[in-house]
Formats: C-alpha cells, structure tokens, sequence
C-alpha cells in the first residue's frame, strides 16, 4: 500500500487543546493526602522517640523542629490536594492525552500506535479506593513516558486491553 | 557468483581458521578497554607498591596473554553457527554455553568488515545488526565472502517476503550504486580533531597517567625547572611559559591521537545510495562495509562543536533506533564526518530528496527566552550576592558585574541559534551555542508531544515544544502556543494517520 502524506488542511485536523479533560477521581487526591499522612504520623513517632530517649536534636530543638516538620508536610499535603484539581486525561480514539501541573503546566500527547508496552501498578492504599497507575512506555525512553497514577481501574484496565490487543496485532503482522 | 545457499543451512559450521586471530584481537582489546576503564588507578598503585616492577609486569603481561590464547582458543573450539529458514544460531563457550537465537525478522542492518590479516584468505567477518540491545548482535568471524553474500540474500529474500504488505512505491532495483559521496583523507582527519571528548578522557585518566609516571622515577618537573634556569628570561615567567607549553604539546599530542584514529576508522571513506539503503565503505586497518536501511532512520542531526565551528565543518548523524528503544548509534554509528556547513543539505537527497532544493526558513524562538536567563539565570543571583556586599563592604565589589558579561553573551548566542522551520513532512529545528545544529525530523516518526508553559508564558501565549522521538528528546523552547499546537496536532496527525512504519 502506498504511502502518502499531503498536507492536510488546519481545520480538518483534531486540536487537543479543544479536548475537555476528564479529571482523575476524587479518591486519587485522598490516596495522595492520606500516603502524606504516613509521613505525617511517622515524624510524629520519632519525634516522640526522640525525645523520650533524650536525643539531643529533640530536646534543645523540639520546637522548631516539630514546626519545620509539620509545616513542611502539612504545606505539602495542601499542595497535593490543591494540585489533584489541575490533573487530568483524555481518551482520545487513537491516542491519550495527560495534564498535569500547577505552576509549570505540561500536556503530552501519546499516539497509541507509539506504545511499545503497558505497566499497571496498584499500591495498598490504591487497591483500598479502586484505582491504579497506567504507565506506557514507547521507545522514546527507558522509563515511562506517560505515568497516571489515580486511574480507575476499570478504565485502566480498558486501555490495557485495547492496546495489548492493538500491540498484539502488529506484532503478529511484523513476523 | 554465490554458493548453494541449501549447501550449509540446517547444520552447525565453523568458521575459518584464521578467526582466531579476531578472537584474540578483540577479546584482547575488550578486556585491555575493561581493566583500563575500570582498574588503571588500582593497577598503577600495585606497581608503585611493589620492589620488582620489571619482574611483576613480566608476569602479568604473560599471565594476562596466557589467559587470552586460553579464552580465544576455547571460543574457536567451541564457536559454531547455523543458518535457519527464519533465524540464525549462534553457540559458544566451554564452562558456560552461550545460544544466541536471532530472528530474521529483528535484523537490520548486515555488515561486512574485511580485517587486513583476513584480506589475503577472502575472508569477511559478518554481522548482523539486530533491533535490539547490543548483546543481541551476531557476529560471524572468518567466513568467505561468497558465504556472507549469501547468508545476506537468505536473510533478505525472507524479509522481502515478509515485507510484501510494505509500501512498495518507493521500490527501486537492488543493483543501484550510485556513489553519492567520496572523503578525501585530509578530511577525516579533521573529523578527529573535533572530538572533545579526548580531553574528558585524558581528565579522568590523568591520576593514573600521573602515578605511572611517578612509578617510572621520571620527574617532570625538574627538568622544567632545570631548563628554564637555562632560559634568558626571568624564572618565573620561563616556568610558566614551559607549563604552558608543556599543557600545549599534551593537547596536541592528545590531538594528534585522535586525528589517528579518525584516519584509520574512516580511511578512504565512500557512501553509496543503493535505493532502499545507504552503503558505508571505510577503514584502513579494517575495511568495513556498512548498510543502512532508509526507513529505519528516525532522523537526522547536524552537528557542529567548537572545534568543528573553527574548521568550518559539520558532522551528520543518520539516527538510529532499536525495537527495545535503545538508541542503536552507539554500536554503529553511520555518520558522515565532515561536510562543509552549506553542504549538508544537498547531501539529504539521498534519504529525503524532498529536502534537497528548499530554502529553509527558519523562525526565531520569542525573546523572552533570553530575557528569562539574563534575569533569573544571571542578574538576580548575581544581585543576591554582589549588592549586599556593595552595600556592607566596598563598592569595588559592583565590578563582579562584569563576570555576568560572558553568560549574557552565551545566553544571547544560545537564543540566537534557536530557530525552526516547519514543513509538510519534516520538523527542522536549529539550535546550539558556538557552533549550529540541526534536527531533521521526520514527523510521522514522533513517539509523543508535550507542551509546558510557566505563568509567564502563559500570560505572553508562548510555551515550550518537547518532542519525543525514538533516539532522544528534542526542545523548542519560547515559542508561540498558536504555532506550538499547530506543530503538535499535525504531528500527531501524521503519526496516527500514518500507514507506513516508523522503525
């Protein structure tokens, strides 16, 4: 089959920046705040080790350090419950589209036909609320080119499916 | 004329005699590369350590070769192939049995290299360079020509029919062989005078360059100073000018090195176009046949250091990939090493003849780039540190001003050289500090897009352009969100449009 790419006319082409972007569940943001509450509840024990057992930084620096502590993770809690408001996908047929970021805002757009494999992971707090990280990797990199973790896990796993299937097929083509 | 291809396939063959001598060359090589990169420092310190030195560098230099006739011997032994309908067999070793099984499928490019001790026995060695890691490649030293010839054409007439769902538009005959560029000697040369990184290497070796010369007893710096007591100047001034000096004949030294190298690796340097693939014919110690497939290339870089800037040339780069995603260059990088800066692109029509005749046009990045270096990058912290100190100490301090002259100056030529002209098919983007690059992209082949914006940049509707591509990552930096959306939906367009395979 020959190959032809002739320029194509602006308006007939898809714009992402016109896709509405679907928000990621409100769960993933309390996945995020409560993994931070560990933190939390950790520095809340060795500060209290430490000072039981006399440790100097705990005793002659117990004040500040429980405010730098404290308020380091709770600004940063904050800012992950803040930030979950800015993130978001959208399905498109043929590719995946990922917004991310307060400040710095990155959107990438992954072609489905780009992807060389799919990862899911699901940690212990987002197997509690239902939701994964979809990780999709071209050959652009050695890491995942595109991590969203907060997914439902259905969606996920409907993504999953259909680019296995769609990596599957070309393989199956190429040999 | 090539033999029976049905004569050896099916069955285990050993390669030639005179494949030992390969073996010992490069596994000696390898493992001199290895104790070099990773043992030198130790190695030195062991030979300051001990009394003997002439008797213990006996003994482990015949230990050490010993070791290598043992290795290479065994590897001869026990080295045999075979040639399937769909794949090739490798085996080896004694103690542990390596079987590398390469699909047809995953292979790319097949090379011969023609060593000077195989020349006379019309003996090639053959590799076949795989979409995959570099382990992955197989390597069949000490078989006759005609045997690789047609190892090549089983492994072709089974791509070809499995090609034939391809696009078959762009076929042309096999027999094409256009010499498309000849370099003379003096010209790759040079290429080896603008490899910088022989001055890294030197750094990170010069501790262990430094102890083996302590170790010889030569001391270097006594002869400097007895001869610049010998010098009509003051001592002073002779010791520093003989430091100089000293430093200048150790980089030219280092130079000349290089230049060596560049000579022998590409020694009588001739391209071909052969329709679907480019042909590389170079070497001086080593004659070695490269091809390159045309499709498999994901892009084209044209790059110019420092040193090249100075000598007026560019280096391109035909970027590779393998299935795996690991860049492919760095085991057989096709590179054409110099061309003068305004030839480059006629060059191109081999692989994108659309390219040849276009005046490109390329359009600056917005000017803000510059700004937000000049203030964040340079006069703020500069500021942070200099005007406290204005204020608390002298104003004498006001003058360290001036050391932001020369990162305002590069910051400038940066954004400068920053520039992109979009076409139909391709992306070009420039960019570079001293000297100028190019990316030639070929748009289809992008593995995904993103676009970044900071407040600022949203506010003055400009953002920054990252494109993924199979060998790295490309940035434009600062330019307008109108354009950058636009280059981003008709990439992704053609990428998802596409029926043609990008690898």
């Amino acid at each position: 089959m020959s190959f032809t790419n002739n320029p194509v006319e602006q308006g007939s082409i898809p714009q992402f920046e016109s896709i509405d972007i679907k928000p990621l569940p409100e769960a993933a943001m309390w996945v995020d705040v409560v993994s931070w509450s560990i933190v939390f509840v950790i520095a809340a024990v060795i500060t209290v080790i430490g000072r039981l057992l006399n440790v100097p930084l705990f005793v002659n620096f117990l004040m500040y350090w429980i405010v730098a502590v404290f308020v380091l993770i709770g600004l940063i809690m904050l800012w992950t419950a803040y930030s979950y408001r800015f993130k978001g996908y959208a399905l498109r047929e043929h590719d995946l589209i990922f917004k991310r970021g307060v400040i710095w805002q990155k959107t990438t757009i992954l072609p489905f036909n780009r992807v060389q494999h799919v990862e899911t992971k699901q940690g212990i707090l987002q197997r509690r609320f239902d939701l994964t990280t979809l990780q999709l990797f071209t050959a652009g990199g050695q890491r995942a080119d595109l991590a969203i973790s907060g997914m439902d896990v259905e969606i996920t796993e409907g993504i999953k499916t259909m680019l296995l299937g769609r990596i599957q097929s070309e393989q199956t083509t190429d040999d | 004329m090539t033999e029976d291809k049905h004569d050896f396939m099916h069955e285990w063959q050993r390669v030639s005699l005179m494949a030992i001598v390969y073996f010992f060359i490069s596994r000696g090589l390898g493992i001199i590369k290895e104790v070099a990169m990773n043992a030198a420092p130790a190695f030195a310190a062991i030979l300051i350590a001990v009394d003997d030195k002439a008797f213990w560098f006996t003994v482990a230099g015949f230990g050490f070769i010993g070791l290598i006739i043992v290795d290479v011997i065994s590897l001869y032994l026990t080295y045999r192939y075979r040639v399937e309908d769909d794949q090739i067999i490798v085996r080896q070793g004694v103690f542990t049995k390596e079987v590398l099984n390469l699909k047809y499928a995953r292979i790319q490019n097949i090379n011969n290299a023609v060593p000077w001790y195989f020349k006379p026995f019309n003996l090639v060695r053959c590799t076949l360079d795989s979409a995959g890691s570099s382990a992955k490649e197989v390597n069949i030293p000490g078989i006759t020509n005609e045997r690789s010839d047609a190892i090549a054409n089983i492994i072709h007439s089974y791509q070809k029919s499995n090609d034939l769902t391809e696009d078959t538009s762009q076929e042309e005959p096999a027999e094409i062989q256009e010499t498309a560029l000849k370099l003379s000697n003096a010209e790759v040369t040079k290429y080896g005078l603008t490899n910088s990184m022989i001055f890294v290497f030197a750094g990170i070796f010069f501790p262990a360059i430094e102890k083996f010369i302590e170790s010889t007893g030569i001391d270097i710096s006594n002869y400097l100073k007895q001869f610049a007591v010998l010098l009509p100047i003051p001592e002073t001034i002779a010791k520093i000018i003989l430091v100089l000096l000293a430093m200048f004949l150790f980089g030219l030294l280092l130079l000349c090195v290089t230049a060596l190298a560049a000579f022998v690796r590409f020694y009588d340097y001739e391209l071909y176009d052969e329709g679907k693939k480019l042909k590389r014919i170079a070497g001086l110690l080593e004659r070695q046949t490269i091809f390159l497939n045309k499709n498999k290339v994901q892009g084209i870089s044209i790059k110019q250091n420092v040193f090249a800037k100075i000598l007026g040339r560019v280096t391109v780069h035909f970027q590779q990939t393998s299935a795996d995603g690991k860049s492919s260059n760095k085991k057989q990088p096709f590179i054409i090493p110099m061309l003068k800066p305004d030839e480059w692109q006629q060059h191109l029509k081999m692989l994108y003849p659309e390219l040849a005749d276009v005046n490109l046009v390329f359009k600056p990045i917005g000017v803000q780039y510059f700004r937000k270096i000049a203030i964040y990058a340079c006069l703020l912290p500069f500021s942070a540190i200099i005007l406290p100190l204005a204020y608390l100490a002298s104003a004498y301090f006001l003058l360290l001003y001036l050391l932001m002259l020369p990162i305002i100056g590069f910051s400038y030529l940066r954004y400068r050289r920053y520039g992109y002209s979009v076409l139909d098919n391709f992306l070009i983007i420039r960019e570079g500090l001293i000297g100028t690059n190019f990316h030639i992209l070929e748009r289809y082949k992008t593995q995904h897009m993103s676009e970044a914006t900071s407040p600022s940049q949203r506010r003055l509707k400009l953002g920054s352009l990252r494109i993924q591509m199979a060998y790295t990552a490309i940035s434009l930096p600062y330019i307008k969100q109108s354009e950058l959306r636009s280059v981003i939906n008709q990439n992704i367009y053609l990428t998802e449009t596409t029926t043609k395979s990008w690898m």
